[in-house]
């Protein structure tokens, strides 16, 4: 056999084989699908494209494992609604959060947001905007667009420790994110640069089971494809990284003193920012529960500084509350142990999402947040 | 450029085509060989240029010193000038790679009695592979002062010997006059060789990726963890670190062999399944068997070998294990986990009788085999301990997790498909051990081969860890 022949059944094997594990990941064990993402030129909000894959199959792990079915809606966010403008004397919550919220990892039916429109009762519709890799920038961008389109009354926003880092230590580099920067002696918002639009290539390469198994289940990197997303966006996740390995030394309140003092000018910034630019809407922060085991040791555990900066902030702002959830979970833990982690290992299962969608109504309903609306709520305690 | 990553698959494709493209179009019986020896400088450019410099360097001074060596005719100037040479050879090792060392240790010992000496560093980067081309390098110039080769005159064949791009990053150590000959021929294309190496390349991904990775990835998550752990925990994780080192260096090998076969080159083989064996010394005539020859050839042989008596014998056995250690990193770890092999060496020669090979005595019995083996393999995985931690006191911290009590189970599902892994592993091998490499089913018809392929291709693609972990004989 000559050299060429050689190579010349070495690519027919190599196709062969590719063949076989597109089948193979399209109907044995599925490649997680992912909505195509797009970017408005007017507004610059990013959300998932209802013109394109309306829904799709999310699967989880090397060996694909089925996590659930997710639906866009018309306006772009995974949620089973419709969105529409709030109505006079109605209420509406707008939650805001990155892939928690999102919710890739849980059947529609049993995301944050349906919980907690369940809580809250008929007449309480909770409308989500939920985006993976999001941060503390991107709430406070998106609160915007969001009370100009469909007015909430309220708003609640899911933040992890990496959400506010991200802000405020990585910040800029992103071009198609808002971000911030130092400016004098504080900050200021710099819009995104550039507009999203998912290149051709990406969007071919997406129709590919292989190269989605690629990038979603095995998260490679392939060269020139980035599927969805842009390469070198920070994500929240990063930063939550960190936080639990700095998590894991069990540190003090006063060890984590500076590093609080490090971030409390960019979370007031921005805290700041959000109040103003919806004014007279309550807002609450409800600070993420710890998704891994075991929650037990929670009580008398320091907040992650970010955390810790973010509920000074609040209490700085009477328009602002800062729900710690790490207390709900870890009494729910204590009753049941049941776990809170999703098949992803990353992400809430629907049990979190339950405990979190009580304890944030419970909370609505105690702090009398949507006193103002004729709504009545049908929250129990936390 | 690591072997599990897919631009080592690219750059092996390329190079395979240009290789043969050369042979087949370009006059002169050398033109492929002169283009294989410029690929591999180019591989080696790719971590970073200035290593070729080093690597250059050290070539010139090999196929120098191999002629010089020649020229002086009195014994005792030729064993001044191989001293000369030798001294080179492990000064440039030793600035690169032991210098920060042995300056630290100076500088904490110098402390320890109230002296305070300011460290020294040259900020040198450590360059991959250094130490397999120095040893190799060493090996044919003793190889010519021994008189066992001849020196080449052949400057292709010898640069292109030391540099061959698979054997450059994690060897396997082979010997020059073993390497030379096959470079210094005209190169033809051998399909049965070159298919044989592809089956090769693809069963050392699957144990480097799908055992190695996987498993390391939790092995490191126990040690990161050391002070939380409990016993199972420990137990667990240096049982499976001895099944990913196995898996990692011996599936690069596989990797490094298979892709020379690419290029009808045959390295020497550096594994022949160690944890079947029974006793530590037939441990190491299967575990890193280019090191353990190299070691026995030129430092245990130099010493005096077995021709002394049996304390000098004893320190001899010391001193090679020491020097292995320290061969594989310039850390008191590597220096542990070479004395307990030395002081393993030391009990089993003392202890028995010399064997010619490692099968067991009639008598012994296979119960007793199968006892001695599961000793050695224990002796070998407590040793592993000092390779793994980063210092000396961390592996004293997660030895003493040994005393405390163990989890609840469900702490344990992590481990259960790594454990059945390791296991289905070392059962496949121990039916394949006649082989030369787990997936040598060249006898087998062609659709049963595809189907072997194609699993096993599968097996990497759904299960194997694509993020490119690095080899752990690399860094050495």
């Amino acid at each position: 056999m000559t050299p060429f022949r050689f190579l010349v059944r070495f690519v027919v094997f190599v196709l062969v084989f590719v063949a076989l594990s597109e089948a193979w990941l399209r109907y044995v064990t599925p490649a997680s699908e992912q909505p195509i993402y797009r970017q408005s030129r007017t507004t610059l909000v990013y959300s998932a494209d209802p013109h394109a894959a309306r829904s799709g199959l999310s699967t989880e792990q090397r060996v694909p494992r089925r996590l659930a079915t997710w639906h866009v809606n018309d306006a772009g966010w995974l949620s089973p609604y419709r969105y529409v403008r709030r109505r006079p004397g109605g209420a509406l919550i707008a939650l805001f959060g990155d892939s928690y919220v999102e919710g890739l990892s849980v059947a529609q039916s049993q995301h944050l947001d349906v919980d907690l429109h369940g809580l809250m009762g008929p007449r309480v519709p909770v409308y989500a905007f939920g985006m993976s890799g999001w941060y503390l920038e991107q709430y406070v961008a998106t609160a915007r667009y969001v009370r100009a389109t469909y007015d909430p009354d309220l708003i609640v926003i899911l933040v992890g420790e990496g959400d506010v880092s991200a802000s405020v230590r990585r910040s800029g580099g992103f071009p198609y994110w808002y971000h911030i920067v130092p400016s004098g002696s504080g900050f200021r918002e710099v819009p995104p640069t550039q507009v999203y639009a998912v290149s051709r290539k990406a969007a071919l390469a997406h129709k590919s089971a292989l190269i989605r198994y690629l990038r979603y289940n095995a998260h490679a990197q392939i060269p020139g494809v980035h599927g969805n997303d842009v390469e070198g966006a920070p994500t929240g996740a990063d930063a939550d990284d960190l936080g639990r390995s700095a998590e894991s030394q069990t540190p003090s309140a006063e060890s984590e003193r500076p590093e609080v003092e490090s971030v409390l000018p960019a979370t007031r910034f921005l805290v700041d920012r959000l109040c103003a630019d919806n004014p007279g809407v309550p807002i609450v922060f409800a600070a993420r529960g710890d998704r891994y085991l075991p929650v037990d040791a929670v009580n008398g555990r320091p907040l992650a500084p970010e955390m810790e900066a973010l509920r000074e902030v609040c209490a700085e702002q009477p328009q602002c509350h800062f729900l710690d959830l790490r207390m709900p979970f870890s009494l729910d833990w204590a009753r049941h142990h049941e776990r809170f982690e999703a098949l992803d290992g990353a992400h809430y299962n629907a049990h979190a999402d339950a405990v979190a969608a009580a304890a944030i109504a419970a909370s609505i309903d105690s702090w009398h947040l949507l006193a103002g609306s004729d709504a009545s709520s049908g929250a129990g305690s936390p | 450029m690591l072997f599990t990553s897919y631009r080592y698959g690219v750059f092996v494709f390329f190079a395979f085509a240009l290789v043969w493209l050369a042979a087949r179009y370009v006059r002169g019986s050398r033109a492929n060989t002169v283009l294989l020896l410029l690929l591999s400088y180019g591989f080696y450019a790719l971590w970073d240029w200035r290593w070729c410099l080093l690597l250059a360097a050290i070539t010139v001074s090999g196929y120098a010193g191999g002629l010089w060596l020649d020229a002086g005719r009195a014994r005792p100037r030729q064993k001044l000038r191989l001293a000369l040479l030798v001294v080179l050879n492990l000064g440039v090792l030793g600035l690169f790679k032991y210098f920060a060392f042995f300056a630290d240790s100076f500088s904490a010992l110098a402390a320890h009695v109230g002296i305070h000496v300011d460290e020294v560093t040259l900020g040198l980067i450590l360059p991959i592979g250094i130490s397999y081309y120095t040893f190799q390098n060493l090996s044919y110039l003793i190889d010519v002062y021994r008189r066992t080769m001849s020196p080449t005159r052949d400057a292709v064949a010898f640069a292109g010997s030391l540099a061959f791009f698979p054997q450059l990053l994690a060897g396997p150590i082979t010997r020059p006059r073993d390497l030379i000959p096959q470079f210094a021929r005209r190169r033809e294309f051998d399909a049965e060789l070159a298919q044989d190496g592809l089956r090769q390349v693809l069963w050392g991904l699957v144990k480097k990726m799908v055992i190695a990775d996987n498993i390391g990835a939790r092995v490191d998550v126990v040690w990161a963890g050391r002070r939380h752990a409990n016993s199972l925990e420990v137990l667990l994780a240096m049982v499976l670190y001895s099944v990913q080192i196995y898996c990692d260096f011996s599936g690069y090998a596989d990797i490094a062999i298979g892709t020379a076969k690419l290029f009808n080159v045959r390295l020497s083989r550096n594994f022949d399944y160690p944890y079947f064996a029974v006793g530590i010394r037939a441990f190491w005539r299967r575990w890193h068997m280019t090191l353990s020859s190299w070691a026995r050839d030129y430092i245990y042989i130099s010493l005096g070998g077995n021709r002394v008596s049996r304390w000098r014998r004893n320190a001899n056995v010391m001193l090679t294990f020491l020097a292995i250690g320290l061969w594989h990193g310039a850390d008191w770890t590597f220096v542990a986990w070479g004395a307990l092999h030395g002081l393993y060496n030391v009990v089993e020669t003392t202890l028995g009788r010399p064997r010619a090979n490692d099968r067991p005595p009639r008598p012994m019995g296979r119960r007793l085999a199968v006892s001695g083996g599961v000793l050695t393999f224990a002796a070998v995985t407590f040793a592993w301990v000092f390779f793994r931690a980063p210092t000396l006191r961390a592996a004293f911290v997660f030895l003493s997790r040994l005393a405390v009590a163990p989890g609840p189970l469900s702490t344990y599902r992590p481990f259960v498909p790594l454990v059945l892994a390791s296991a289905g592993l070392f059962t496949y091998e121990w039916f394949t051990r006649r082989w030369e490499h787990g997936l040598a089913v060249g006898r087998l018809s062609v659709p049963v081969r595809w189907v072997v392929y194609l699993t096993a291709c599968m097996v990497l693609l759904l299960t194997g860890y694509l993020g490119a972990r690095s080899g752990i004989y690399v860094q050495f």
